[in-house]
């Protein structure tokens, strides 16, 4: 399956990096801003066009809202987000610990992005249930156990001879 | 001081696709990694016992081309230093070949891949499956002094930049060093991508509040473009690498101070 990690890149840089190689070893195909040449586009626009090739849109949140795109409030996370459900794309949440095992100064400072990550937070485990991890490895292997899941549930929705 | 000779890690999970449904969920080795002084980019590279040469993918050697890397015919040559678990450097290995090779077929592909030569050929590898995790043994050659906790720690690439120096390799060491200054920044400055003198200057005199160490900073940045971009006549001498080390550990013990 293609894969898109939705995630802030900074301060999750080590999860996301086991995450592509366990995608990678278990045969899917790891999408993520990471891999994203240079381009005339703006790096939303690029994000949202690769998140539109994706067959699964897998949220990995933090203790951090990210960055967001020039003029806009809402960061790149949760705009791919939005962007994944508009389309229809199945989503799977993974929300991290509180005890999770990352550098101590990695949280928003800025008062106003705590409240918006808390928000984001509160939509992310109204609509979706979700799982929690405190390492890398951790959420690599839910992710992949997820994928799984998934899998075997669309395999079962394909009707009988509908492949031949 | 030195650091302990054993580093553990956790193995990798991986689930096979639906295709396999009977195939086992493996387990394999990676580690966190730095190539060259220039790239500070943490990258996870699988470890492949049965590999005879390294291998990295296409894309990232055609990065790394444009960083100063060598390159012989198809095959890389790259400094690797390993990191624990933490991200904290560990094991300067050395310079380590590396075949390029592209993965057909597949969107993506891991990026690094070490195998024996010049690499697995240093080190012991103890597998504990029922932990999930491993330990690399190396020589202690290859250990990276341990910083100590009276001093204000520096970045990673300041520390790779001493023992390249130490080494010899002034200006892969002078390179490395203006990494550990841009590291160092105050983080209201991140997101500029700029790395030129005047940017660097004006940056560091205003969050030191000394200009003099703005004029620093420029003389580092000069210092490194003339080791990365200068003729073979160019490049720094040995005294001007020490010195420009000593220079970046000023700066930078100011930044700290004033943070």
């Amino acid at each position: 399956m293609r894969v898109f990690i939705s995630s802030t890149v900074r301060n999750l840089a080590s999860y996301r990096e086991i995450l592509r190689l366990a995608l990678e070893e278990s045969g899917h195909t790891f999408l993520g801003m990471e891999h994203f040449a240079a381009q005339p586009s703006p790096p939303l626009d690029v994000c949202l066009a690769e998140l539109d090739t994706a067959d699964v849109y897998i949220g990995v949140i933090g203790d951090n809202y990210g960055s967001s795109p020039p003029g806009e409030e809402r960061s790149y996370t949760e705009f791919e987000y939005h962007h994944a459900r508009a389309h229809g794309t199945d989503c799977l949440v993974f929300i991290m610990r509180d005890d999770a095992l990352i550098g101590l100064d990695t949280h928003d400072h800025d008062q106003h992005r705590r409240e918006l990550l808390s928000q984001f937070r509160e939509t992310l485990m109204q609509n979706h249930t979700v799982d929690r991890f405190s390492s890398p490895h951790e959420v690599a292997w839910e992710v992949l156990a997820a994928l799984r899941r998934l899998e075997m549930r669309r395999s079962e929705a394909v009707p009988d001879g509908a492949n031949t | 001081m030195t650091s302990s000779r054993a580093s553990t890690y956790d193995l990798v999970p991986a689930v096979p696709p639906l295709w396999g449904r009977f195939a086992p969920t493996f387990y394999f080795p990676a580690i966190p990694v730095r190539l060259g002084p220039e790239w500070s980019q943490v990258v996870y590279a699988r470890i492949d016992v049965g590999l005879p040469i390294s291998q990295m993918d296409t894309s990232l050697s055609h990065h790394l081309m444009t960083t100063g890397f060598a390159s012989y015919g198809a095959t890389r040559a790259a400094n690797v230093t390993v990191l624990r678990a933490d991200h904290s450097p560990w094991l300067m290995v050395g310079t380590v070949p590396f075949e390029v090779v592209q993965h057909f077929g597949e969107h993506r592909s891991h990026p690094v891949t070490l195998g024996f030569e010049s690499f697995l050929a240093y080190l012991r590898i103890t597998f504990n499956f029922p932990k999930r995790s491993f330990t690399i043994t190396a020589p202690q050659r290859l250990i990276l002094p341990l910083r100590s906790e009276s001093q204000v720690p520096m970045p990673d690439s300041v520390l790779e930049a001493e023992r390249l120096i130490a080494a010899g390799s002034y200006s892969s060491g002078v390179a490395s060093l203006l990494t550990g200054l841009m590291e160092a920044l105050p983080s209201s400055s991140f997101g500029v991508s700029s790395s030129s003198a005047s940017y660097l200057s004006s940056i560091v005199a205003s969050s030191t509040g000394d200009p003099a160490l703005g004029d620093l900073a420029t003389r580092i940045a000069d210092l490194r473009n003339r080791a990365v971009h200068g003729g073979e006549g160019e490049q720094p001498s040995e005294a001007e690498a020490r010195t420009a080390l000593k220079a970046t550990k000023k700066v930078i013990n100011a930044l700290r101070r004033s943070a």
